[in-house]
C-alpha cells in the first residue's frame, strides 16, 4: 500500500531577521527586531505564524507539510510548485500564476493553488482549500 | 611552469567530496553526535513566525545566499601575488578543516543553546566578559570590513564613467523598486525584481554610451570624490527606511549573485583557461606589491572567507540555527554551504590567475610601484582597448577580478566582441552586492553604536530616535570613511584579513569551549588545532602589521595620524580576542580539571538550554 501523500501549504512571505547581505556585513539578524521600518514586514510575518500554528493545531505535524519561504528562493519554489500543480492540477490560469510568481507576496499556496493573494488568508480558508482539494 | 584551470577544479571538487564524506561525516557522529531525536529550537521554541521548523534545502539556500559575500571574490585575487598554489592549497585546506569546521560547530552550538547568538552563547559558555568583548570586537571588524571593501569599489569607479553611470544607476533602479514593490503594486517582488534586472541590464548597455558622449565629464570622477559619494551613500542608506533601498537592493544582489556566480563557474568549466600565473612568485618572502609581507602570515589573512570566514557565525548562530528542523539537516547546510563558497574563492583564483602575471601586476600595483618591479605587461593594452578602460593601476582586486571573469565569459565561442559589456557587468555585479553589505554593515554598526550608548544615556539606544540615529551613522561612516580616504589597499586588506580571522578564532574558541562542555574534550582538537593555527596567523599578521606597516608610518610626514589609528584599531581587536582566549583557557582548565567533564555527560544534562 502506498503512504498517503502530505498535503501542502507553501507560505510565501518576506523575512525581516534575513535582509541585507550579510557576510562581512553581519546581516540584519536580531537588529531587524528593533528596527520600525521592518514593521510592515513583521506585522506579515506575524500573521503568518498564527497561521502556520493555526494549520498545525488543526492538523497536527503528519498530515500537512507546511513550508514558510521567501520570495528570493525561486530556485527552490520553481520546481517545487511544478511537482505540486503536476499531482493537484488546478485550472491553468492558476498554475501559469503560481509557476511564473505573478501573485503579490504574501501569498498561500494551498496544493498549488495561491490563496489569499497579497493578504494573510485566515485559517478557516486554508482548511477549507485543504479539504477540498485533498480530502483531509 | 603553468597550469590548466580544470585539474584544479576537479581535484578541489574531489578533495572536498572526500572530506566532507569521512572527516565532516567524523565530526557530525562522533564529535556532535547529532541525534535527530532531540527537538531543535524550531520545535522547543516554535513560534511560527522566527523559530519554524523548515525544509533542509530552503534553508540550505538561504544559509548559503547569506554567507556568500565579496570576501571569497576579492581576497583569493589579491592573494594571487604570492602564485597560484599558496591560495589554492590554502583554501582547500583551508576550507575542509578550518572553515567548514567553523561553521558547522557554532551552527550546531547555537542549535544546541536554543537558537542563541554568537556573543550570548560566549557569554553563557565562557563569561558575560568575554560576551562583550565578541560584541566590541564584531563592531570594530565592522568597520574595517566595510572600509576594505568600500576601497574596492571605488578603485573600480574611479576615472571610470561607465562604470559610475551603471553604478549610480543602480541607487535610482532600487528606490523605484522600493516604491514599485511597497507602495504603488504592493507585494508584486517578483514583478518588481524583473523589473530591476531589465533596468539594471539597460544601464550596463547604455553605459557605454554615456561613456562616449558629450556627458561623460559628469561621470568620470576622481577617487576623492568617488569615496565623498559611497560614504553619504552609506550614511544616508543606514537612516533610510529599509523598504526603499536595503530591500530592493537585497533582492537585486541575490539574484545577480547566483546567477554570476553560476555563469563563471560554467565559463570557466567550458573554456578552461590556462593560468599564466607562476604555482609560486618571489613574494613568498615577502616584499609584495599588493600585500606587503611574506607569505605566513600574509596569504592566509589575505584570502579570508574563501577559506574561514569569522562573519559566518553571525549567520550561523543567527536565523539558521531557528529554523533547522531535524540536527542531521546541521551536517549539510553547515558543512557543504561553506564548502561551496571555498570552490567560490577557487573560481575567483582562478580567474584572476589565467592574466598574465605582467598584466595581472600592472592592473593591481599604482603605476609607479609597478615601474620598479622590472615585469613587462603583455596583453594590458589590448585589454584595456577591449573593455574601454584604463586598466593600469586600477588597485584594490575588484577589477582584476572583472578582468578576469570578462576574459572567461568572452572566450566562450560567439562572445569575444563582448568583452566590454562583460567586463562592465562583471564591476556592476561587484559593487551592487558591495554596496548592499555597506548598506547593511553601516545599519548593523549603527543598531551597536546606539546600543552601547544607551548604557550611558538611555533615550540614544531607541532606533526609531532620529538625532540618535543620524550620530551614530555619522560615526559609522566617518569611521570607515576615514580608512577608505587615508589607506591603501595594501594597508586596509590585511586588517580587514586579520579582524575577519581573529572573530573566527574568536568563534572557534567558543565551539571548543562547547565541545568541551558536552563532555567530549578528547576530540576538542578538531576546533582547537584551527583555532590555534588561525590566532596564530593572525595575532602574528596583526603584529607584523603594527611593528612593518603601521608604526613606520607614523614616522611618514602627514600619514602620523594614519599610522596611529591603524596602530590602534589593529592593537584594539587583537587585545579582544587575546582576552576572550585567556578566558576561554580560564573556563577549559575549569572544565577539565576541576568539574572533570572527560567523558561524555548523559544525554539531557548537555549544556543545551
Amino acid at each position: 500500500m502506498h503512504p498517503i501523500k502530505k498535503a501542502s501549504v507553501i507560505i510565501v512571505r518576506e523575512n525581516d531577521a534575513t535582509g541585507g547581505c550579510i557576510c562581512c556585513a553581519g546581516g540584519m539578524g536580531e537588529f531587524a527586531r528593533k528596527d520600525p521600518s521592518y514593521d510592515s514586514i513583521r506585522k506579515v510575518a506575524e500573521e503568518c505564524g498564527k497561521l502556520h500554528r493555526n494549520i498545525r493545531e488543526v492538523f497536527g505535524e503528519d498530515r500537512v507539510e507546511i513550508i514558510q519561504i521567501e520570495p528570493r528562493a525561486y530556485m527552490y519554489l520553481m520546481p517545487k510548485i511544478l511537482k505540486e500543480v503536476l499531482r493537484f492540477k488546478p485550472s491553468l490560469s492558476l498554475v501559469i500564476r503560481t509557476l511564473f510568481f505573478l501573485y503579490p507576496v504574501p501569498t498561500v499556496i494551498v496544493n498549488g493553488k495561491p490563496i489569499g493573494m497579497g493578504r494573510v488568508p485566515s485559517v478557516e480558508e486554508v482548511v477549507e482549500e485543504l479539504k477540498s482539494t485533498h480530502s483531509l | 611552469m603553468t597550469v590548466d584551470a580544470m585539474p584544479l577544479v576537479i581535484g578541489a571538487l574531489c578533495v572536498m567530496a572526500i572530506f566532507y564524506r569521512y572527516y565532516h561525516g567524523f565530526i557530525a557522529a562522533k564529535v556532535a553526535v547529532l541525534d535527530d531525536t532531540r527537538k531543535t529550537p524550531a520545535y522547543t521554541m516554535y513560534d511560527g513566525q522566527n523559530y519554524y521548523p523548515t525544509n533542509k534545502w530552503v534553508l540550505f539556500g538561504h544559509h548559503f545566499a547569506a554567507i556568500t559575500g565579496a570576501g571569497p571574490l576579492i581576497g583569493p585575487v589579491l592573494a594571487a601575488q604570492f602564485g597560484v598554489l599558496p591560495g589554492y592549497l590554502w583554501i582547500l585546506i583551508g576550507v575542509v578543516l578550518a572553515g567548514a569546521v567553523h561553521d558547522f560547530i557554532i551552527f550546531f552550538a547555537s542549535v544546541r543553546h536554543g537558537g542563541k547568538s554568537l556573543a550570548e552563547i560566549a557569554r553563557t559558555q565562557i563569561s558575560p566578559l568575554s560576551g562583550f568583548i565578541a560584541s566590541i570586537a564584531i563592531l570594530f571588524i565592522l568597520v574595517v570590513a566595510l572600509a576594505g571593501l568600500g576601497l574596492a569599489v571605488v578603485n573600480a569607479l574611479a576615472e571610470s564613467p561607465w562604470g559610475v553611470f551603471t553604478i549610480g544607476c543602480t541607487i535610482p533602479i532600487a528606490l523605484f523598486m522600493g516604491l514599485y514593490m511597497y507602495r504603488f503594486r504592493k507585494g508584486r517582488i517578483a514583478e518588481g525584481t524583473l523589473i530591476g534586472v531589465i533596468l539594471l541590464m539597460l544601464a550596463v548597455i547604455f553605459g557605454k554610451d554615456v561613456a562616449n558622449s558629450s556627458i561623460a565629464p559628469y561621470f568620470t570622477l576622481p577617487k576623492a570624490r568617488i569615496t565623498l559619494f559611497i560614504l553619504l551613500y552609506g550614511f544616508v542608506a543606514s537612516i533610510l527606511p529599509v523598504w526603499m533601498l536595503l530591500c530592493p537592493r537585497d533582492y537585486l544582489s541575490a539574484f545577480m549573485k547566483i546567477g554570476t556566480i553560476a555563469f563563471l563557474a560554467i565559463g570557466i568549466i567550458l573554456v578552461n583557461p590556462e593560468l599564466k600565473m607562476p604555482l609560486v612568485t618571489d613574494y613568498i618572502h615577502g616584499g609584495g606589491p599588493i600585500i606587503p609581507g611574506t607569505l605566513f602570515p600574509f596569504a592566509f589573512i589575505t584570502i579570508a572567507c574563501g577559506a574561514i570566514s569569522g562573519f559566518h557565525s553571525l549567520v550561523a548562530s543567527g536565523t539558521s540555527p531557528k529554523m533547522v528542523s531535524k540536527e542531521s539537516d546541521i551536517k549539510t547546510i553547515g558543512f557543504v554551504a561553506m564548502l561551496i563558497e571555498g570552490f567560490i574563492g577557487i573560481l575567483a583564483l582562478i580567474a584572476a590567475t589565467a592574466l598574465h602575471p605582467g598584466d595581472y601586476f600592472a592592473i593591481n600595483v599604482p603605476p609607479a610601484v609597478f615601474e620598479k618591479l622590472g615585469i613587462s605587461v603583455v596583453n594590458l593594452e589590448q585589454l584595456s582597448a577591449e573593455v574601454g578602460e584604463n586598466l593600469a593601476g586600477r588597485t584594490g582586486g575588484a577589477v582584476s577580478l572583472a578582468v578576469g571573469m570578462a576574459q572567461v565569459f568572452s572566450s566562450i565561442p560567439g562572445m569575444r566582441h563582448l568583452m566590454d559589456y562583460w567586463y562592465h557587468f562583471a564591476i556592476m555585479f561587484e559593487a551592487l552586492f558591495i554596496l548592499t553589505t555597506i548598506d547593511t554593515g553601516t545599519r548593523v554598526a549603527r543598531f551597536m553604536i546606539q546600543e552601547f550608548g544607551g548604557k550611558l544615556y538611555k533615550p540614544f539606544e531607541r532606533v526609531d530616535n532620529l538625532p540618535s540615529a543620524v550620530i551614530s551613522s555619522a560615526l559609522v561612516s566617518a569611521a570607515w570613511g576615514y580608512f577608505v580616504f587615508t589607506g591603501t589597499i595594501s594597508t586596509i586588506w590585511p586588517m580587514f584579513g586579520t579582524a575577519n580571522q581573529l572573530l573566527a578564532g574568536i568563534a572557534l574558541c567558543v565551539g571548543t569551549t562547547v565541545i568541551i562542555s558536552l563532555g567530549r574534550v578528547k576530540y576538542a582538537w578538531v576546533t582547537l588545532v584551527p583555532m590555534a593555527f588561525v590566532m596564530a596567523t593572525t595575532l602574528s599578521a596583526g603584529w607584523m602589521n603594527i611593528t612593518h606597516n603601521f608604526l613606520p608610518l607614523t614616522r611618514k610626514e602627514g600619514h602620523a595620524l594614519q599610522g596611529y589609528v591603524n596602530t590602534l584599531l589593529t592593537a584594539l581587536i587583537m587585545v579582544c580576542a587575546v582576552i576572550i582566549l585567556l578566558d576561554s583557557f580560564r573556563c577549559w582548565y575549569r572544565m577539565v580539571f576541576v568539574e572533570k567533564r572527560g567523558i561524555e555527560v548523559i544525554k539531557g544534562e548537555v549544556a543545551s538550554d
